[in-house]
């Protein structure tokens, strides 16, 4: 095991046990806990031996392993985009609501101008 | 009595489009400007630093409407206090959110207040006050629960060519992803029912929301139809409105907007 692979599975693992001790103590976001684990588990498996990537690629007709994580990355980074989109979107639908809110509650009626 | 060169489209007409042109008879009111009964009208003006344009604009409502609410979308000039000088309601949102968040809270405000029938209008005078009563009328009597304002039906005076060819698009656009045929599909002056009001929640906060009133129609089963009005541009509204380009982002938000649901 070379200095890079030592230093990012201690990372990996340090964030692995966080994930799995938030598992037991919190019954909230379960299944996307769960999902996390499951990435950080396959991660930590391809730093361990790069050749399961490889041995995965060549299974699903992908041919390099490096490849297979390129698309994986692409992937997660359009999903985490939507995600982030989708997020976004209903933040500001929630600031809309309390502006509406507020505006409202301080409706003010005009006069006319000879009113003064 | 005339006839409005007006489209009705029925849900029933869904299934068999050949019937979905169909006339509307248009009462003894008919752009004949404000009426005894435009009390039960409610005008409402969402605006976005039009201090200049606003005061011409509510001079003209405020003659025949005694229920007009502005909704001041966050400006940073006087447009709130121009506003406060007539006789209206005045809403003012304390950040920018768009004129479709501008529009639901002028229509929450007036549907909470007992509003039977409201009118969207623009702030910067392309509109004509004298049309309301003409626009409004098939919703009175039942006929729609949506009457829509075309500037194609009717007269778009001083329509750039580049504003001509994205309003276009848009019909084409609408047709194409909302199946509404329809021949403005970005007109600002509107009328609602109160059912159809109560029945609409526009969540697009910005340009987006004329296509998603459309869908919202659709989706609800509203009874809709055209009217005829007249749109008058300007320098000054052609400069300070939509440019050409930001069609592409209102596509994008209203397909964002429905991937969020």
């Amino acid at each position: 095991m070379n200095l890079f692979q030592l230093l990012t599975l201690s990372v990996v693992t340090a964030v692995l046990a966080a994930e799995c001790l938030a598992l037991c103590r919190r019954s909230a976001g379960r299944k996307l806990r769960l999902l996390r684990i499951a990435v950080w588990s396959a991660a930590a498996a391809a730093i361990v031996d790069p050749g399961i990537p490889q041995a995965v690629a060549i299974r699903i007709g992908i041919g390099r392993g490096a490849d297979l994580v390129l698309y994986m990355v692409v992937l997660a980074f359009l999903g985490g985009s939507l995600c982030f989109c989708s997020c976004f979107v209903r933040l500001e639908r929630q600031l809309t609501e309390v502006v509406r809110h507020v505006a409202m509650q301080s409706a003010r009626r005009g006069r006319q101008e000879d009113e003064g | 009595m005339s006839l409005v060169r007006g489209m009705i489209h029925h849900p029933n007409y869904r299934t068999r489009p050949n019937r979905a042109k169909a006339r509307v008879r248009s009462g003894p009111n008919i752009g004949t400007g404000p009426s005894a009964a435009s009390h039960d009208i409610w005008v409402i003006v969402p605006a976005y630093n039009e201090g200049e344009r606003l005061a011409r604009t509510l001079r003209s409502l405020c003659i025949g409407y005694a229920n007009v609410v502005v909704v001041d979308d966050g400006s940073h000039d006087d447009t709130s206090e121009v506003a406060l000088r007539h006789p209206v309601w005045v809403l003012r949102h304390v950040i920018n959110r768009g004129q479709g968040a501008a529009l639901q809270t002028g229509l929450s405000f007036a549907l909470e207040r007992g509003a039977t029938v409201l009118v969207t209008f623009d702030a910067d005078g392309q509109h004509s006050p004298e049309e309301i009563e003409r626009l409004v009328e098939p919703v009175r009597r039942g006929a729609v629960d949506v009457a829509l304002g075309s500037r194609f039906l009717g007269q778009a005076v001083g329509l750039p060519w580049s504003r001509w060819l994205v309003l276009k698009l848009g019909v084409l656009f609408t047709r194409l992803f909302s199946q509404i045929r329809v021949t403005d599909t970005h007109n600002g002056f509107r009328a609602f029912s109160r059912h159809a009001a109560e029945s609409l929640c526009i969540r697009q906060n910005r340009m987006a929301h004329a296509s998603e009133i459309l869908d919202q129609i659709k989706e609800h089963g509203l009874h809709y139809g055209e009217v005829p009005v007249t749109i008058r541009y300007s320098a000054e509204t052609t400069a300070k409105g939509q440019s050409s380009w930001n069609a592409l982002r209102v596509v994008a938000q209203l397909v964002l907007g429905r991937m969020v649901g």
